[in-house]
């Protein structure tokens, strides 16, 4: 199982480094893997590989059909999962009992991870998006796309009003400004910056989208006696188990990796006549 | 060979390793352990400078049925980028040498 997970890993890395290079690249690793004595070091030689990038591009391979592809389930994951997922959410999210609440922090924190896994896992599986959609609009195409979808949600489930309508645009604006600046940070090569820009993104724009909400003033909304009256843990809890937030989390992240996995296709070179070059 | 090779603090470490034994046979898992750097990182380094005509590469010459392993691949300082190497390397540690120890030198000179 491990083996076939480090060969695996080692496959994947290869994928990505110039073709002239990646049968020989393959062969050292997988001779050197082979002597590694333990798990945990054939795990971390594997993994560092695979989450490496090589030291010059490999030829981008243009696949018009699979860039279409990813962009068809690019659409479907930034509309359908987050349709799907809020009114689930909210059967977990809305009971407040003592029992139900050491749960629901619990998912709550798993829901944040997985959300920016999921959103990590996609932006790997769809990194064709950005042949389509400038890497630099894709926060701004992910935000409004999202932004109709969530909205089109609230219509069919009868809660939109206009204090919701102002929030989301409020948010929608805000995730596109702060995203779209992540973007530009990590082409400028500050791969740190950028992401720090995402993280604090999500709670900026999760402020917007609470502003005609309790949250927006840092109420706990009623969860204090659940944490021994304390504030900051009611108040955390309250956010964290907001599936509002974790959609976020989800597409900012999502949008972020397409950003950062995006490789443009070399412009082809085209000489001049003799004649004309003469 | 290309001698305008950016030389990070991650090369510089690569090249004392190799430079350390000029004339032995390195192979990856060697050099991760004498440079301290990870897989993901030293190999991207090891193809730059082979690009760049620092390193020769050759592999094993076993038969890995017998040896009950695949052949590796070993990579040596070309004769041309030893010197240079060696030049680049007593540059970056003159540059990185604490102030004080200048003060020092010319102290005890």
């Amino acid at each position: 199982m491990i083996s076939r997970l480090c060969h695996g890993l080692l496959a994947r890395a290869a994928r990505r480094w110039p073709v002239d290079l990646r049968d020989a690249m393959l062969a050292e690793w997988q001779a050197e893997l082979h002597v590694l004595p333990t798990t945990a070091q054939r795990l971390r030689y594997a993994a560092s590989l695979a989450t490496s990038r090589p030291h010059r591009e490999g030829a981008v391979v243009i696949r018009p059909h699979r860039d279409v592809a990813h962009g068809l389930l690019w659409l479907l994951s930034i509309t359908v999962l987050p349709a799907v997922y809020l009114p689930l959410a909210l059967n977990w999210t809305s009971s407040t009992d003592p029992i139900m609440i050491v749960w629901q922090t619990w998912v709550a924190a798993g829901s944040v991870v997985a959300a920016a896994v999921l959103g990590i896992v996609c932006g790997s599986l769809t990194t064709g998006v950005t042949q389509s959609i400038k890497p630099m609009a894709v926060a701004r195409w992910t935000t409004g796309i999202a932004y109709v979808a969530i909205l089109a949600y609230y219509v069919v489930e009868g809660s939109l009003d206009g204090a919701l309508l102002t929030d989301m645009t409020y948010w929608a604006l805000s995730a596109a400004a702060l995203c779209t600046l992540a973007a530009w940070v990590a082409r400028a090569g500050w791969m740190s910056l950028s992401w720090a820009i995402v993280v604090i993104a999500v709670p900026v724009s999760f402020w917007f989208a609470n502003l005609h909400n309790g949250l927006s003033d840092f109420s706990a909304l009623g969860m204090e006696p659940f944490f021994g009256g304390e504030h900051l843990p009611a108040f955390t809890f309250a956010v964290g188990k907001q599936e509002l937030l974790h959609v976020i989390i989800f597409l900012f992240v999502y949008a972020h990796v397409l950003v950062l996995r995006h490789r443009a296709v070399p412009v082809p070179v085209v000489e001049a006549p003799k004649e004309v070059a003469a | 060979m290309n001698a305008e090779l950016r030389l990070t603090v991650p090369v510089a470490r690569v090249l004392a390793a190799l430079v350390a034994d000029p004339t032995g046979d390195h192979y990856g898992m060697e050099l991760m352990q004498s440079s301290g750097l990870p897989s993901g990182t030293l190999y991207p380094i090891l193809a730059r400078l082979t690009e760049a005509g620092w390193l020769d590469k050759r592999w094993e010459d076993i038969d890995p049925s017998e040896a009950g392993r695949p052949a590796r691949a070993y990579y040596r300082l070309t004769p041309a980028a030893l010197p240079v190497a060696r030049q680049r390397l007593a540059e970056l540690h003159e540059q990185t040498r604490p102030a004080h120890a200048h003060v020092t030198k010319e102290a005890t000179a």
